[in-house]
């Protein structure tokens, strides 16, 4: 190791390594990369640059957040210049080098950039509260970021944004070291406008602020994300459109509802190796199904990363930290800022780590972040404890934490790759092809998720029994509280299930209210047929197929059917319900001024109902079609 | 001996000054390359890919086709003709009389290989083909003459584990698939199915479907393939015999 840190600090060395991963990542621009990613950024970018970003968006598919059409418009302005993005032939052409370069240009800078970072924080170690190691150390582990197969992967290769947004993300951690909470606040409103990943690390960020700057400093930092979270979408706030935000913000919830898109983590294993087969609406445990088993599994690790944070002190407000904010003096109580650093890093590290390894409809790309925020935690592992750092004990733990990192990144790289070539197969490596093997894949979940027990056993200083078995008794307790009515054998209204697929063939599916509730809050209403008013059903319209997993947890589903009283005269409609494939009930034909008629079908052993609604054979106009106080019965 | 090490902020890191130089002059030659690349040899790389869904490709006019996508499945091609026949281009296209795409004998073919599934064939290069990002199908569509891609599929896989109503047709004859594809798309029925064997030894059926106007202005080809549950699908659509003809010659399975 005392070799490469000699090497690495060498000019001639330094410059040369630099030189290599320039030449790396310029050689992977020609790739086409993830090609869909690409595609949706031409169309997106065009769209804004031909349209402005009102009026653009709207014609597009956009689902990032807003402000990042601004970059994708300045890609294609800058394609513009070199040549004519409406000839379509040359621009969507998945080899446009030019736009291909263009595009992968930001992660690339972004890749140096988080290198500079490394060597700012360790040129500046003292003054921010990181450990005074040698300047070889951090440039070793810039270096290590740098030429990372895993980096080059994912912004070169692949052509995502991911280094983009963690370099920002971490700029704004630079300011707060430098004390300066407002631009701090500003910096991450911007890095999560461009990653939206980058929310789930406002909670803990802010109570950092707080933490390290005191309430004033976290104010501050409130005070310019919510000012740069406005200037950024002015356009919409003068436009009066602050719902496409909104949208923007939110559409991506459910926006796949797979176990995990090649994320190799719990669900992956769940499925089988087949977590983008696999609806996350399946039952996981009784009558939550795996969605909601994810969420609660990643509240709970979060709750975790806040508890590791706040374990110990909450910085009293003497503390010599806070005094240096308020008189803008020297650091001088570097062991105190080291710990709050640690903590913070790790506690960014758990909820990362959380969000990749237990939500279903996990991105592959989502561990990103961590092997970054790794590298920062490092030096305050190595050191920790230490009030005086000693090169001859630390130069053996720096070994083992660039080794161990090393192998954690290889592991991820493994992941990623495979995600790539599963959608591209031609362009990813070729001789890694041939270890996309199922039963590997689900190995490297499980060595990814004993990585990050190892981690929080590391961490057990401070993440002691109790507070783990909290979280954990958390996180069961939900489900518990969630599987109630399973427990005690109480009705379970479909309503609080939700479909795996769900179609109407006018309007959309309405829960406790009639398929016209979705044309607007004006039309909202209640269930109803022939003036029988019902708290509790589902509006739909004809053709309509809902499908369900009850995972064989039902014996009896009781409910009401007919059409609607908002219906017109001509609805006429047939209810079918259907056990894994084989008919259960059949309503018989339906007319729009019946009363509701009652149906108790055996449910015993089935494990994916099906409610679908025809057309009564008549074509389906008119055909508003209720299903009302349904309820699956134990 | 023991050594207490010196703080980090008493170090430098080595000068960057000539590395950014270097940095600066290698980036702005490589793109150099990369524009000069993209105006003098674009021709006749790559392929077109749109992206999935409802999205915006550009204004629409006669020179730059901006169809609206949506990953397609695999459709009887309806197609507007011209009828007006053009005299090949340099690149050996031309359109002949009934509005289809042909290419001259001297033109030059390529082999294209399926994204998903192992299939391969040989096209014009002068041909344009675009794919779908995520596309079950494996899809290979024409963008050609400003018609949307979407409108004019030429090849695609059909997994018959994708639906129950498709199972059936695992392990029975394919022709029995042939023979009832036609209902999923509103057309009329069937005008005739031959059945042949291509120069890879792939059997396949070629097929004529009556239109509502009982008409059967195409030809459909299905070929068996080693894994039954596989069915390759090729539309003629906008391709006049001269190229669709050895293109269906040209279908193999494998690697």
């Amino acid at each position: 190791m005392k070799k490469v840190l000699t090497f690495v600090t060498n000019p001639t060395n330094f410059q040369f390594l630099l030189g290599v991963a320039l030449l790396l990542r310029l050689v992977l621009i020609p790739n086409p990369g993830f090609e869909a990613d690409v595609a949706f950024w031409k169309s997106w970018g065009l769209a804004v640059r031909d349209f402005g970003i009102v009026k653009g968006l709207p014609l597009t598919n956009f689902n990032y957040p807003s402000p990042f059409a601004y970059v994708l418009a300045l890609m294609a302005d800058v394609y513009s210049f070199f040549a004519n993005p409406h000839n379509y032939n040359e621009y969507w052409n998945n080899a446009n080098v030019l736009f291909l370069a263009i595009c992968k240009t930001p992660s690339i800078l972004a890749d140096f950039g988080i290198f500079a970072v490394i060597l700012w924080i360790g040129k500046n170690a003292k003054r921010i509260g990181f450990p005074q190691l040698p300047m070889p150390f951090y440039t070793t582990l810039a270096f290590i970021y740098l030429l990372s197969p895993l980096a080059m992967l994912d912004g070169a290769l692949w052509g995502q944004v991911d280094s983009l947004g963690v370099v920002i993300f971490l700029i704004a951690n630079c300011l707060v070291l430098r004390k300066k909470p407002f631009l701090a606040g500003i910096v991450y409103m911007i890095a999560m406008m461009t990653k939206l990943q980058n929310m789930i690390y406002g909670p803990v960020f802010f109570l950092f602020i707080w933490q390290y700057l005191g309430f004033e400093g976290f104010m501050q930092a409130v005070g310019g994300a919510a000012l740069t979270f406005f200037s950024l979408n002015i356009e919409f706030v003068l436009n009066r459109d602050m719902s496409r935000v909104a949208g923007d913000l939110t559409g991506n919830y459910d926006y796949f509802p797979w176990m995990s898109l090649n994320a190799y983590n719990v669900w992956w294993i769940v499925s089988g190796a087949h977590g983008m087969q696999m609806s996350d609406k399946n039952m996981a445990i009784g009558i939550v199904n795996a969605k909601t088993v994810g969420l609660y599994m990643f509240a709970s690790t979060y709750l975790l990363s806040v508890l590791t944070m706040l374990k110990g002190k909450f910085l009293p407000s003497n503390n010599r930290a806070i005094q240096q904010f308020n008189n803008e003096g020297t650091l001088n109580s570097p062991i105190v800022s080291r710990e709050l650093l640690f903590r913070y890093l790790s506690g960014l590290i758990i909820a990362a780590s959380g969000f990749f390894l237990f939500q279903t409809e996990s991105h592959d790309r989502y561990a990103f972040p961590v092997i970054v925020f790794l590298l920062l935690w490092g030096p305050l592992w190595i050191t920790r404890n230490k009030k005086e750092i000693i090169e001859r004990e630390i130069t053996p733990l720096f070994t083992s934490f660039i080794v161990g990192y090393i192998l954690i990144t290889l592991l991820y790289f493994y992941n990623l790759h495979n995600a790539f070539i599963q959608n591209y197969p031609h362009n990813g490596i070729s001789f890694l092809t041939g270890l996309n093997i199922p039963t590997l894949t689900i190995l490297a979940s499980l060595a990814q998720i004993g990585v990050f027990g190892y981690f929080l056993y590391i961490l057990r200083r401070y993440i002691t029994t109790p507070i783990f078995a909290s979280c954990v008794g958390i996180c069961i307790l939900l489900i518990i509280a969630k599987d109630m009515p399973l427990i005690t054998k109480k009705p379970v209204y479909i309503t609080k299930l939700t479909p795996i697929s769900a179609t109407a063939g006018y309007g959309s599916r309405q829960v406790d209210m009639p398929v016209m509730a979705s044309f607007g809050f004006s039309k909202w209403g209640f269930l109803s047929t022939q003036y029988a008013f019902y708290h509790h059903g589902i509006g739909t319209h004809a053709p309509a197929r809902e499908v369900y997993d009850i995972n064989r947890n039902f014996k009896t589903l009781t409910t009401d059917v007919g059409i609607d009283t908002n219906g017109g005269p001509q609805g006429s409609v047939e209810f079918d319900v259907y056990g894994d494939g084989k008919q259960l009930y059949s309503s018989g034909l339906v007319t729009r001024y019946q009363f509701p008629r009652h149906a108790n079908i055996n449910v015993t052993g089935v494990k994916t109902l099906e409610l679908i609604v025809t057309d009564g054979g008549n074509g389906n106009v008119d055909d508003h079609a209720d299903w009302l106080n349904t309820q699956l019965i134990p | 001996m023991t050594k207490i090490m010196d703080t980090g902020e008493s170090e430098q890191i080595p000068p960057i000054k000539n590395t950014a130089i270097i940095a600066i002059g290698v980036s702005v030659a490589v793109i150099a390359l990369i524009i000069l690349q993209h105006n003098l040899a674009f021709q006749g790389v790559g392929t077109i890919v749109l992206p999935a869904g409802g999205t915006y490709l550009g204004p629409t006019d006669t020179t730059t086709p901006a169809p609206a996508i949506t990953t397609p499945a695999p459709v009887a091609p309806t197609v507007t003709v011209s009828t007006t026949p053009t005299a090949p281009t340099k690149n050996g296209t031309y359109t002949t009389a009934q509005g289809k795409f042909a290419v001259t004998k001297d033109a030059v073919w390529v082999t294209v290989k399926g994204n998903k599934y192992p299939y391969s064939f040989k096209k014009p290069s002068a041909l344009n083909l675009v794919t779908f990002p995520n596309d079950q199908f494996d899809i290979y569509a024409i963008s050609w003459n400003g018609q949307p891609p979407d409108q004019n599929v030429l090849i695609g896989v059909d997994n018959l584990n994708r639906t129950d109503a498709l199972k059936q047709y695992i392990d029975v004859s394919k022709r029995t698939y042939v023979e009832n594809w036609w209902k999923q798309f509103g057309l009329k029925g069937i005008g005739s199915i031959t059945e042949f064997t291509n120069s890879h030894g792939l059997k396949g059926y070629r097929a004529k479907f009556l239109n509502s106007a009982g008409q059967t202005p195409n030809d459909d080809v299905f070929f068996e393939t080693p894994n039954p549950i596989y069915v390759i699908h090729i539309a003629s659509g906008v391709l006049d015999s001269s190229v669709f003809d050895p293109l269906i010659d040209s279908v193999a399975w494998g690697k």
